[in-house]
């Protein structure tokens, strides 16, 4: 029986999602008593050996690696194929743009279960349906789900679900690479227009400071931006004030935003809700600063303020620039 | 054109998410429906949203035809939402128990036996399940391609086929990108997009009596056989946190950030 970690060039998975996936990817087999693979799909984006070495992976395969990026046709073309030639019992994915089609649609063509939002899978005693939890409601319910119908399974795992954790011992993965033609799998849907990755990464920033509602006027939204600046990090927002238009949408933090595990999370004027700390509780630390001391964001929080958004901001600016002055 | 938006009833997630966090949440006895009490039933978020997306198309000129399909028990009064927004043909189909594959087959057919789309529009998930797997499904199901995760869409006259193609912005993780996918196609319509409009006074009175057109899954072809569905619900459960968080305070604000800097700093997470 073999679990595989399926990813593809295109998803621009960072370090600690492929950590996160791996770690997911091993657990997952451990428990199944499968053996662990990595398929990747199209030019690999970083070295696939040495992360597979360290998260205990068998073995490495990579599908098409001259290309540039699988496409979305061929991808779903070549995984079906995949599927069919090594029938592997589950199939997990990080949870991408890219993963959310694809997946379907091999469910679609394998007629096999696909489930998104998965933090954690079992097998069930009968030895051919799986268990798998979930998350819903915005991260406020957990969903038990049998499936049936596999195998394969398709898992999107959950963002931040995982701790990663290296293997006790390295693996030796073996390594192959496998060219497919394709012929007459051409891409329907073009992309013509490519995001620019400049700038620092929310899904990458170590330190990111957000707001929300409770900064009460956009006027105040560049005390946060400040105070990131200050702290060598990232600003970010909650929901409301990307739809309120006072910050676009590529700083939101939140299940349908951004997810994020940086070391220090500083929520400045955010409630906590559970759309939101589904996006930001892979954080190391949270700081909640508030005025409603029942605010459910300080029950994630290791450390709260209960009083004014923008005189702490404030105050915590004119501190790190004291600070500053002091050191030269 | 044609353009088929699917829309889902769910409970309210706001009133989920306030008696979660209020505790005050019960799920019932067989352990997977929430008791709904005063939780108001709505039209999901994102279906809403593409139901403005397909108004906004209809808004820049394009001659359209604008039908909302939903899949469920009872459907009526999303549907008649629907009608009040603006929708011209309202559709019910009446099933339970489905899975996301299931209603993505039930809607797939239905689009087929009623002359085919040239668009068809889904919210980017639902906010209940939060699964957002029908779309890119239907897709499949119906041999057109899909983009997820829209803030706008927009039909350009010349595509790089034969005949118009859909241009779609589309928010990702690491930035906007801008697809053009040939029509017929599925897209999946994000909170981004913005603020949809609220029915006009008149289209709302006349919505509250209107019945939709209702297509049973019998009459698409489908048998419970085809419809069985893979991933079943057994379980619900209320996520708990456990807070213990360290309250920090000084005297005045000055004295606060003082403090809080210093922990930070002691935890290494703040270079001073």
């Amino acid at each position: 029986m073999i679990a595989v970690a399926c990813t593809s060039a295109y998803e621009r998975l960072t370090g600690g999602d492929i950590e996160e996936l791996l770690t997911f990817l091993r657990q997952t087999a451990e428990g199944l008593g499968a053996e662990a693979r990595w398929l990747g799909l199209g030019r690999p984006p970083l070295d696939m050996r040495a992360f597979a070495r360290s998260y205990g992976i068998g073995r490495v395969e990579v599908l098409n690696p001259d290309d540039e990026d699988a496409g979305l046709d061929a991808s779903v073309e070549l995984l079906a194929r995949y599927c069919r030639s090594a029938s592997p019992f589950v199939l997990v994915f990080a949870s991408s743009w890219w993963s959310r089609i694809v997946a379907a649609r091999v469910a679609v063509r394998l007629q096999v279960p696909v489930l998104v939002n998965v933090q954690s899978v079992e097998r069930d005693e009968d030895g051919s349906t799986l268990r798998a939890r979930a998350l819903a409601f915005g991260g406020s319910l957990t969903a038990d789900y049998r499936l049936r119908g596999g195998p394969p399974y398709l898992l999107l795992t959950a963002p931040t679900a995982t701790i990663p954790q290296a293997a006790p011992l390295p693996s030796e993965p073996e390594y192959q690479e496998v060219h497919i033609p394709l012929d007459g799998t051409g891409e329907r849907a073009r992309r013509i227009q490519v995001a620019e990755t400049s700038g620092p990464r929310l899904d990458e920033a170590q330190v990111i400071v957000a707001g929300g509602r409770g900064l009460g006027s956009p006027d105040n939204y560049p005390l946060i931006q400040e105070l990131a600046r200050l702290l060598g990090g990232v600003p970010a927002a909650s929901r409301p004030l990307v739809d309120a238009g006072w910050v676009d949408a590529s700083h939101q933090v939140g299940l349908t935003g951004k997810v994020v595990k940086p070391l220090l999370y500083i929520a400045v004027g955010i409630s906590g809700a559970s759309q939101h700390m589904a996006g930001c509780s892979g954080a190391r630390t949270i700081v909640a600063i508030n005025k409603d001391s029942g605010a459910p964001i300080f029950r994630y929080a290791k450390y709260g303020v209960v009083g004014d958004a923008v005189e702490l901001l404030d105050a915590l600016i004119r501190r790190l620039k004291e600070a500053k002055k002091e050191a030269g | 054109m044609r353009i088929v938006v699917c829309v889902k009833e769910v409970l309210d997630p706001d009133a989920v998410n306030a008696l979660v966090l209020t505790g005050q949440l019960s799920i019932g006895p067989d352990g997977k429906t929430i008791e709904e009490g005063a939780i108001t039933r709505v039209i999901n978020g994102y279906d809403e949203q593409a139901i403005e997306a397909a108004l906004r198309l209809r808004d820049a000129g394009v001659d359209c035809q604008i039908i909302a399909v939903s899949v469920g028990e009872d459907p009526i009064n999303v549907l008649r939402y629907a009608l009040a927004l603006g929708a011209d043909e309202i559709v019910s189909i009446p099933a339970r128990d489905l899975d996301c594959l299931g209603v993505a087959r039930v809607i797939a057919e239905y689009i087929r036996s009623s002359g085919g789309a040239d668009l068809v529009l889904c919210g980017r998930q639902a906010s209940d399940d939060d699964q957002g797997i029908v779309g890119p499904a239907l897709a499949e199901l119906l041999g057109i391609p899909v983009a997820l995760s829209a803030r706008a869409l927009s039909i350009e006259p010349d595509g790089a086929g034969d005949g118009p193609a859909l241009h779609v912005t589309v928010v990702t993780p690491y930035g906007e990108e801008v697809w053009e996918l040939p029509l017929p196609a599925v897209v999946t319509i994000t909170s981004e997009l913005g603020q949809p409009r609220y029915p006009p006074a008149a289209r709302a009175i006349k919505a509250r009596r209107a019945m939709p057109q209702v297509v049973t899954p019998q009459e698409l072809g489908l048998g419970p056989g085809d419809l069985e569905p893979r991933v079943v619900l057994e379980r619900l459960r209320v996520v708990q946190v456990e807070g213990h968080c360290q309250m920090i305070s000084g005297d005045g604000a000055d004295d606060t950030a003082a403090k809080l800097l210093e922990v930070l700093q002691r935890d290494g997470l703040v270079k001073l």
